[in-house]
């Protein structure tokens, strides 16, 4: 390359001397090696979302086979999925549960977002404003519930639900919420951690607070607009772990969609592999959505290209209103 | 070198003004009808403050009046605790003991939210999420102004700042002069007993932030706020403030004109931090000092008997040496950097090497190498 240069080179325009290369004799060449390269890139890159796409794609189409073909004859009918679509009827009582544990993990869904949003985002905003002290300790109060396995934590849960489900509360499954915020922890932190890392959080708080802003108005109008993808997607994590949790609800007797599942296994396992499939297809159109929404840009005018030149012009339109600065200063030093 | 220079221009565009400085202040105030609803301005005073950081103490027994009007420069190297007296004055920091005063009214105990003051940080402090127009309209939301009120007041602070046709535009879509700009305007707009500016031009490049100087500092002029300014760039505290206060270890060395602050540093630390000095070394008996270039007479607060002087370059002259025999005032031209307006030449005599600066047309006959008389022009300088 430099010695095809070294002759072309007339000033410090580098622009110049690549332009000047690519009409050299052997440019042709080189540049369809160049593309070759390119298509076999392209090629492999299409294997590999090939095969990961059939390597995931294999038990979900079995899930959805076993749901409709019967295993021991081979005979394919749609029971099981006419059986879900009919809803809760009394056609099909022995459903009830699962539809019960079906509302049951979606309420939870909720009161556990809620829950999870109202404790973790205002101690996260105090955290990262109060210092690293702090931060580190709630890191790793948050992460915990990572290291500990479900059944220890059942043991500690055990009396306190004993207490909730006689003394303050009732027996319902819906109140699994509570221990669900602790499950989701390290995942809505970890979300929320990065979506409070990529603002300036600090200043931000600052600018508004000194301009006489509440910390509510803080809260909601200045921290929550600027993370609002961080708060969609540890909510979604949140929901995604409610949805899937077994060992807790299983353990401490109350039902969900997960412990409905295991039960209608024993007894109809068709129906619990379409509804696990509706469950995982619900699930990931949840996700594409949510992703959608997140990524939908406010809308903005058209990007100006901020040159120098429009800089000094307003400049000096802005003069027209006040005093030119340089004027001043001759005015004042004479 | 730049340092050097600049301090120097800064202090020409400022000098002989300090009788009208007060004169254009009252004018800017009197005009300052047709842009914020109140023309009385509010004085400030933060005294004895302290505030320490664990075992690092920011400021010590630190006090400060800022008269109604005025714009108050703190100046200083980091860590000083410049910024710290700005963030208390603000409520943005906690302090140790002390009152702060706003209009002779005791807000130390009040939070940063009650204030009634407007911040222009150093970082990029507009909402990223809103538009120009709603950044301005947020703050004035705040501070529960209607709706049409709202509107009228932003269309004129954006228009002020010359960035009416960016209304609709997004931060990001900004260059950083311009949103520092509208930061400026939005301060401005909420009409606040107190403009703080914390290092607002340091992050932009060397041409927009001497533009933007001058700019927040007629609109200073205009609306006439009183005006905290914190800088570590001693240019820009003496193009812009009526006063600049240096600090050193949380506590004010001096505070004064930008002309006296240059002029007649009361400390070395403020001689050395505010511009270049030469040290020299004399014996100092009766207000003058005497030393090998030649006699000058010094400052308040100098001390007697030997001691070293501290001559800032513009006071040094250079005269091509005569061909009589070498006096110890002679020496080398061993450096020679032209700079435009002024040269700064470096010259050796003996051990010492002297540092002055002459106006580049008086500095075509001075070659490198050749011989030269160095003296010291009638300036009151300071001995330590």
């Amino acid at each position: 390359m430099s010695t095809y240069a070294s002759h072309v080179v007339h000033g410090p325009e580098h622009g110049s001397v690549r332009d000047d290369v690519t009409v050299t004799p052997d440019a042709p060449v080189r540049a369809g090696a160049r593309a070759a390269a390119m298509r076999r890139q392209t090629a492999f890159r299409r294997v590999v979302y090939l095969v990961s796409i059939l390597l995931m794609a294999v038990p979900l189409v079995s899930l959805v086979e076993y749901s409709v073909r019967f295993p021991l004859t081979g005979a394919v009918n749609l029971d099981a999925w006419r059986k879900i679509f009919a809803g809760r009827t009394n056609e099909y009582t022995t459903l009830d549960n699962l539809w019960l544990g079906l509302t049951n993990s979606l309420i939870m869904c909720l009161i556990t977002v809620v829950i999870m949003l109202v404790l973790l985002l205002p101690t996260m905003v105090w955290v990262r404003l109060s210092g690293k002290k702090f931060s580190r300790f709630v890191e790793f109060v948050c992460l915990l519930p990572l290291t500990i396995p479900a059944v220890v934590l059942v043991v500690g849960l055990t009396p306190i639900y004993r207490v909730i489900s006689t003394q303050i509360l009732n027996s319902s499954a819906i109140w699994l919420s509570f221990a669900y915020v602790i499950l989701v922890l390290p995942f809505s932190y970890r979300a929320m951690d990065a979506g409070l890392r990529a603002i300036d959080l600090k200043t931000l708080v600052e600018a508004a607070r000194s301009f006489g802003a509440s910390w509510l108005t803080v809260l909601l109008k200045v921290i929550v607009p600027n993370i609002k993808g961080a708060l969609v997607s540890a909510s979604f994590l949140s929901c995604a772990v409610v949805l899937g949790e077994f060992t807790l609800a299983r353990l401490l007797a109350k039902d969900n969609l997960q412990t409905a599942l295991f039960v209608i296994n024993l007894s109809d396992s068709q129906v619990a592999a379409a509804m696990s499939f509706l469950a995982l297809a619900l699930t990931t159109i949840l996700l594409v959505v949510m992703d959608l929404i997140m990524n939908r840009a406010p809308k903005a005018p058209k990007k100006l290209e901020v040159s120098k030149k429009l800089d000094v012009s307003k400049k000096l339109d802005a003069s027209k209103t006040y005093r030119a600065p340089k004027k001043r200063v001759k005015e004042t030093s004479r | 070198m730049t340092t050097l220079n600049t301090a120097s221009a800064g202090m020409a565009s400022t000098s002989g003004a300090a009788g009208s400085e007060s004169a254009a202040r009252s004018q800017g105030a009197s005009t300052s009808a047709s842009i914020s609803a109140s023309t009385s301005a509010s004085s400030v005073e933060l005294r004895n403050i302290t505030r320490t950081f664990g075992a690092v103490t920011a400021l010590s027994d630190f006090s400060l009046t800022i008269e109604p009007g005025e714009m108050v420069a703190l100046l200083g190297p980091s860590g000083c605790g410049k910024t710290t007296a700005l963030r208390a004055l603000a409520g943005l920091e906690d302090i140790n003991a002390g009152t702060i005063l706003i209009d002779e009214r005791d807000v130390s105990d009040l939070p940063a939210y009650k204030r009634d003051m407007a911040m222009v940080f150093q970082a990029y402090s507009l909402m990223p999420h809103m538009t120009v127009r709603q950044n301005l309209e947020f703050v004035l939301k705040i501070r529960k102004i209607s709706a049409v009120e709202r509107a009228t007041i932003t269309d004129r602070y954006l228009d002020m700042v010359g960035l009416s046709g960016h209304a609709a535009h997004f931060p990001h879509q900004l260059s950083g002069g311009q949103r520092q700009r509208v930061a400026i305007a939005r301060a401005l707009a909420v009409d606040p007993k107190v403009l703080l500016l914390d290092e607002p031009l340091s992050a932009l490049d060397a041409k927009v932030r001497v533009q933007l100087r001058d700019e927040i500092r007629a609109l200073q002029l205009e609306s006439g706020i009183t005006a905290l300014f914190v800088t570590h760039d001693q240019e820009e505290a003496l193009a812009m403030a009526d006063r600049v206060a240096v600090m050193y270890q949380g506590k004010i060395a001096q505070i004064g004109a930008p002309q006296d602050i240059y002029e007649r540093p009361e400390s070395e630390f403020v001689a050395r931090f505010i511009g270049q000095v030469n040290d020299i070394s004399g014996t100092v008996s009766s207000q003058r000092a005497t030393t090998a270039f030649g006699s000058v007479p010094v400052l308040p607060g100098s001390v007697t008997g030997a001691a070293t002087v501290l001559v800032r370059p513009e006071n040094i002259a250079i005269e091509p040496a005569g061909t009589g025999a070498p006096a110890s005032n002679v020496g080398i031209i061993e450096q020679f950097n032209y700079l435009g307006s002024v040269a700064s030449v470096a010259v050796r005599c003996g051990d010492v090497l002297i540092n002055a600066q002459v106006p580049a047309r008086d500095g075509q006959h001075l070659v490198l190498g050749s011989a030269v008389t160095v003296a010291l022009r009638e300036a009151p300088a300071l001995a330590v």
